[in-house]
């Protein structure tokens, strides 16, 4: 079907833009011919110019294309070949934002390699270090609180989102001294910017790896190297742990002083079930954990009655796991091979991952998924090296190359910026992601201003999950006016004068390496043809005050 | 016959026969040579009526040829017209010639006949050349034989019949009984019989044999080398080998491709004889102007001596598969999990890491180097948590196996130390504590020279920290080892039953713990040992030496080894076994890691399966020393390899 269209010399596709992004980055949805070995550069250099023609302050930016649900990222007509689609018919080519970071800011030092870092929260940021302390950025910028207590590195850390309002912190950390604190604090206050844990967490006879927040938060999980899982309340039981706790402490301790005002939790049950460490543990679901361990597994356990409900072995020592995707139900994990999979426990019958995505060279340490984002993933690894993965191509969307040693954590932050630590005791924040918020409006089926207005209404009348909603989605839709394209993405060739230096650590990722795509047949590509004059309309770039909306 | 003799019957016959002579030579007179007696036939009759006169002796006498007198003459049996136009008709006995008579004429002859009543009976004899007198007994017996009679007239021909046998008394054989009628009726038993048969085939009693089924068909193209005449022993027929077929070359007239050009023909006599082209091709215009081969002779003469020189033997060819002369081996991909890609190093040392050892749940390494220190690492992360500045060369750590005791040991130059780790639980750590408190009462850095009774229950205390009795080993301390042959190299302990396996240099010693005796002795077979290993099963061992070679014993089996590996190019500094994994590694001074896929299994008359897996590389070399040591993770498909390049490393699966 296409070979008569390769040996063609002047080989053309005809495409139509089309786009769910809102009405200024709209193009034409008249069809035109382009040439067909365009790259993806070549496809957003074309929009960029039919959207500068239809409105004059359009400014330039990149983006990605669908067909079919999959980003193009060969040459047009290779991509064609390869999933066996029709050039003849008009194609539909999808454009969205594409999705790199478009600004590195400084890292944040630490004084010990930083082991775990959390962004749930949009004004601040949590990291835990192996000095035993864990630190509270606000807005990832000026350190304002130091939480104390732990006698060795901290492993994991999170905040519990207890529907208080922004100044008043809830923090659980978990540490290789067996134990965990839970800390509360008021952002408001700055005084003491030391804090000490209100409660410590013991039971783990080992250190313990990870923690999870139960959505509904009044509980967390930990995993250990003790093979365990613990729960523990946040809340209940705490005036007689504490009595005896104190009693106890004072009898065998000889510190004094501040841990007067701490209370000692022990943990309301235990799930066993995994002969190795547990190293990752997550808790999507009011109902439901998932843990994953060295012992190769990753299971799923049912919270009221404590039983294992789905095991999956997966052949590999796991380090870390993360629930998300399409309706929160895809586990994504990576362990002490460079390959991180996904896989869909509904599907029943087997075991096999429905993602792989190999680019890295080492251990992965950490991945996440984004918060509102079906399809983004991040992940980082041992080889330095912060990944940005879209389910829709098993190439990386981007790469992030900001530290010098061991990443050994990664995490989205506010939904547009990635923050990690590594073993060279740095926090590293690339920002500028823009994703489009697609699920929620494919989801709500609504004109645009009728979801906004819905979407108001439901935050004055309920909780946070819909503020939530709001916050990301007045974040994401004019992202150009907080976050000014620091630069635009470097495949485009716009004159440099007039935009501001390319970011020197952000490029596009190389080829993976077990990247199966289909062979493509031996094809010698025309020489690429000259863009017909008639169908791109002449423009010129706008001045950077008349391209501001 | 002698003339004498015939003189006598000349004379006897001579009276009688004289009326009918006549007419015996009268026509043939022309031919004198030719004896014929049908002339004679008519007068046989008068003989035959005079025949009663000669007796029987002197027909008796005439009948021996002993007294035949030899004929004169000596040519033979040629034909005698050769001597037709001779003087002679040949030679006496003496080779002088034989003159021939004067011929009679006919005249004569008639008056002879006229004269001589007896002349009918002389004969001319041609061969002798002289006339011979036949007696009347000979010319009576050739009348009668002319006439058909016997020769003897007294022979009777038809005499009576006298019939010697004796009838009377005697019976006959042959009755003249007319036939029985049972002759003609068909016999009832033999039906009887034919029934019993018919019987039996129709039920099947009685199976007769297939013919055998001769495939009618064969290889038309088929080696007739391979035929069962020529596979029989001993004397086997063995082809020629065939001269080559002629091709296109050596045709007349062929293609131009084949003729060469003057320069190749040229550049031919640049080489040397033998190289050189035995046959040049030539075209020539039709086959008639071909000339003659020169060299055929040559060639033909070649090819016999060929042939007749040179020995043929039968070649025993085998049509083997190289493929299975493998052994099977399962492939690399069912094996797995192995330790293949190096993901993690542990950096920090700063002299060649010497020693390490890995905590028994697998959570921290412990590494010992020549720059004096010993450090524990975090496995997941590679994190260096601990440092002890020991100030001596690090020669052996190793853990406690036992999970509630975090004791590191360490040999430190001549000492043995004791260090409390310090990773653990609480009271794990307490309990650490309490142990080496009781250890200071003796002195915590072991110099070798407690006394044994105190050694001995620190063994039992700890369930087996081999270091210490390896140490005290090779102090030659420790009473139950006093005598040694060698300097010992190393030592493990049995992991099920109270065994102590210790290796010297060139044997492996299996004692008895309980009993303090030898049990059995290992024979390895190369230079020297190095390392030692035990499976986790207890029965099969492990042990590496200096000439990189890698032994395995299978300790029930023999003493010898059950297979040696010559993998290594230097020495093996450590060979290892993993406690869950059916796996084994060994690392060597020429910075490479082996890893093994050693099986055993349950059934005792299986053998264990060896199958190498993966060689990993990626330590290099200094001061000529490669990888030192090598450690699996207790609980993961991982190795641990410390180098001389003051790099630890981990290869995962």
């Amino acid at each position: 079907m296409n070979s008569g269209g390769a040996s063609d010399p002047s080989c053309q596709v005809r495409v139509r833009f089309v786009t769910k992004l809102p009405p200024p980055l709209r193009a034409p949805p008249t069809s035109i011919a382009v040439p067909a070995d365009l790259t993806r550069m070549g496809l957003s250099e074309i929009v960029n110019s039919l959207l500068l023609a239809a409105s004059p302050g359009h400014q330039a930016q990149p983006f990605d294309f669908l067909v079919d649900g999959e980003l193009v990222r060969l040459p047009l007509q290779e991509f064609l070949l390869a999933k066996g689609i029709s050039a003849e018919r008009v194609l539909e080519l999808e454009y969205v934002k594409a999705v790199a970071p478009r600004k590195e800011e400084d890292p944040r030092p630490h004084d010990d390699w930083v082991s775990t870092v959390d962004g749930s929260n949009p004004s601040f940021v949590l990291t835990g270090c192996y000095d035993g302390l864990a630190r509270i950025w606000r807005d990832a910028a000026e350190c304002t609180h130091i939480l104390e207590g732990h006698s060795d590195g901290i492993t994991s850390a999170s905040f519990i989102n207890k529907g208080e309002t922004e100044d008043r912190l809830h923090v659980v950390t978990a540490s290789k001294d067996r134990s965990l604190r839970l800390f509360k604090f008021d952002t408001s206050v700055a005084t003491p910017k030391q804090v000490g844990a209100y409660k410590i967490l013991r039971g783990h006879t080992s250190s313990v790896q990870s923690v999870a927040v139960d959505p509904s938060t009044d509980m967390i999980c930990s995993g250990s190297w003790d093979s365990s899982i613990k729960l523990w309340s946040v809340e209940g039981s705490e005036e007689d742990g504490d009595t005896v706790s104190v009693k106890k402490r004072r009898t065998n301790s000889d510190s004094s002083g501040p841990e007067d005002s701490q209370f000692e939790g022990s943990a309301t049950s235990t799930f066993l079930g995994h002969t190795q460490c547990v190293s990752a543990v997550a808790w999507p679901e009011r109902q439901t954990i998932y843990s994953a361990s060295w012992d190769h597994s990753v299971r799923q356990w049912d919270v009221q009655t404590g039983k294992e409900t789905w095991n999956m072995v997966c052949g590999k020592a796991l380090n870390c796991l993360d629930c998300g995707g399409e309706s929160s139900s895809l586990i994504a994990a990576g362990g002490s091979d460079p390959v991180l999979r996904v896989w869909d426990p509904r599907k029943p019958g087997t075991l096999a991952p429905i993602f792989q995505f190999s680019s890295h060279k080492s251990w992965i340490s950490a991945c996440k998924w984004h918060p509102s984002s079906w399809f983004h993933l991040v992940s980082s690894s041992f080889d330095g090296k912060v990944m940005l993965w879209d389910l829709r191509t098993a190439w990386p969307l981007a790469s992030v190359e900001s530290h010098k040693d061991k990443v050994l954590c990664v995490d989205w932050w506010k939904g547009d910026s990635v923050i990690s630590g590594g073993a060279d005791s740095k926090l590293c924040i690339a920002s500028g992601i823009e994703i489009w918020q697609q699920q929620l409006i494919t989801h709500c089926k609504i004109a645009i201003p009728l979801f906004l207005a819905a979407l108001l209404a439901l935050a004055a009348v309920s909780g946070s999950a819909a503020r939530r909603l709001e916050e990301t989605e007045t974040e994401t839709a004019p992202p150009e006016e907080e976050h000014k394209p620091a630069a635009v993405f470097p495949e485009i060739p716009v004159p440099e004068h007039e935009l501001p230096p390319l970011p020197e650590r952000v490029h596009l990722p190389p080829l993976p390496e077990g990247v199966h795509l289909p062979p493509f047949p031996e094809v010698d590509l025309p020489p690429k043809p000259e863009i017909p004059g008639s169908n791109i309309p002449d423009f010129h770039f706008p001045k950077p005050e008349e391209a501001k909306p | 016959m002698g003339n004498s003799d015939g003189d006598r019957h000349n004379d006897d016959l001579s009276a009688e026969d004289s009326p009918w002579s006549e007419g015996s030579w009268s026509d043939d007179d022309d031919d004198e040579g030719s004896l014929s007696f049908e002339d004679s036939g008519d007068s046989g009759e008068g003989s035959d009526v005079e025949s009663d006169e000669p007796d029987a002796a002197a027909a008796e006498e005439s009948d021996s040829s002993e007294d035949e007198v030899a004929p004169r003459n000596t040519v033979g049996d040629v034909p005698l017209e050769w001597y037709k136009n001779e003087e002679h008709i040949g030679y006496d006995i003496a080779g002088s010639k034989i003159k021939k008579r004067d011929r009679e004429g006919r005249i004569e002859a008639y008056l002879k006949n006229a004269d001589d009543a007896k002349n009918w009976r002389k004969i001319y004899d041609e061969y002798n050349d002289e006339e011979v007198q036949i007696t009347k007994e000979e010319a009576k017996i050739i009348s009668r034989l002319l006439k058909g009679k016997t020769p003897h007239a007294n022979v009777d021909p038809y005499p009576d019949y006298v019939d010697w046998f004796e009838y009377e008394g005697k019976g006959h054989p042959l009755s003249s009984a007319p036939e029985p009628k049972r002759r003609f009726v068909p016999s009832k038993w033999e039906q009887k019989k034919v029934v019993k048969l018919v019987r039996a085939i129709r039920k099947g009693w009685i199976k007769f044999d297939k013919p055998k089924e001769e495939p009618n068909f064969y290889l038309l193209w088929g080696d007739e080398t391979d035929t069962a005449d020529n596979k029989r022993q001993g004397l086997s027929y063995i082809p020629a080998p065939k001269p080559n077929l002629p091709g296109h070359e050596e045709s007349y007239n062929p293609s131009v491709e084949y003729i060469p050009t003057q320069e190749e023909i040229d550049s031919y006599q640049l080489m040397y004889e033998e190289d050189r082209p035995k046959f040049i091709p030539r075209r020539f215009d039709c086959l008639r102007s071909v000339p003659a081969y020169e060299k055929a002779l040559r060639e033909g003469f070649d090819r016999c001596l060929d042939l007749y020189l040179c020995p043929r033997t039968r070649k025993k060819r085998i049509n083997i598969d190289p493929e299975s002369l493998k052994p099977k081996l399962p492939s690399k991909k069912d094996l797995r999990p192995y330790p293949r890609t190096c993901y993690l190093e542990f950096k920090g040392h700063n002299g060649p890491v010497k020693s390490l050892s890995v905590e028994s749940t697998g959570q921290w390494i412990a590494s010992g180097s020549s720059d004096g220190t010993i450090r524990v690492w975090e496995v997941e992360t590679g994190r260096c948590i601990k440092i002890w500045n020991v100030g001596g060369v690090v020669h052996r750590i190793a853990w406690n196996p036992s999970p509630d005791r975090n004791i590191l040991a360490a040999v430190v130059d001549h000492d043995l130390l004791l260090l409390n780790a310090g990773v653990g639980d609480e009271e794990i750590q307490m309990k650490t504590k309490g142990l080496l408190q009781i250890e200071e009462l003796a002195p915590d850095e072991d110099t070798g020279d407690k006394k044994p009774a105190v050694k001995w229950v620190k063994h039992e205390q700890f369930n087996g920290i081999m270091l210490i009795h390896h140490k005290l080993s090779k102090k030659h301390s420790h009473h139950p080892f006093r005598k040694l042959p060698g300097l010992p190299i190393a030592a493990v302990f049995h992991p099920i039953q109270k065994m102590f396996f210790v290796a010297t240099k060139k044997f492996v010693q299996v004692y008895d713990l309980q009993k303090a005796q030898i049990v059995k002795k290992l024979e390895p077979g190369v230079r020297e040992l190095s390392s030692i290993s035990i499976h986790p099963g207890g029965d099969n061992v492990i042990v590496g030496s200096k000439d990189g070679k890698l032994c395995w014993f299978d300790t029930d089996l023999s003493t010898r080894p059950y297979k040696t590996l010559k993998n290594h190019s230097k020495d093996i500094t450590n060979v290892t076994f993993h406690r869950k994994y059916p796996l084994f590694a060994s690392s060597s001074e020429d910075c490479t890691a082996y890893v093994f896929h050693g099986m055993v299994y349950s059934d005792l008359n299986q053998n264990p399966l060896i199958v190498p897996l993966e060689i990993l590389r990626g330590h290099s070399s200094s001061d000529g020393r490669g990888v030192l040591d090598c450690k699996f993770h207790p609980k993961q498909p991982w190795l641990f390899t410390a180098g001389a390049d003051s790099v630890v490393r981990l290869y995962c699966d």
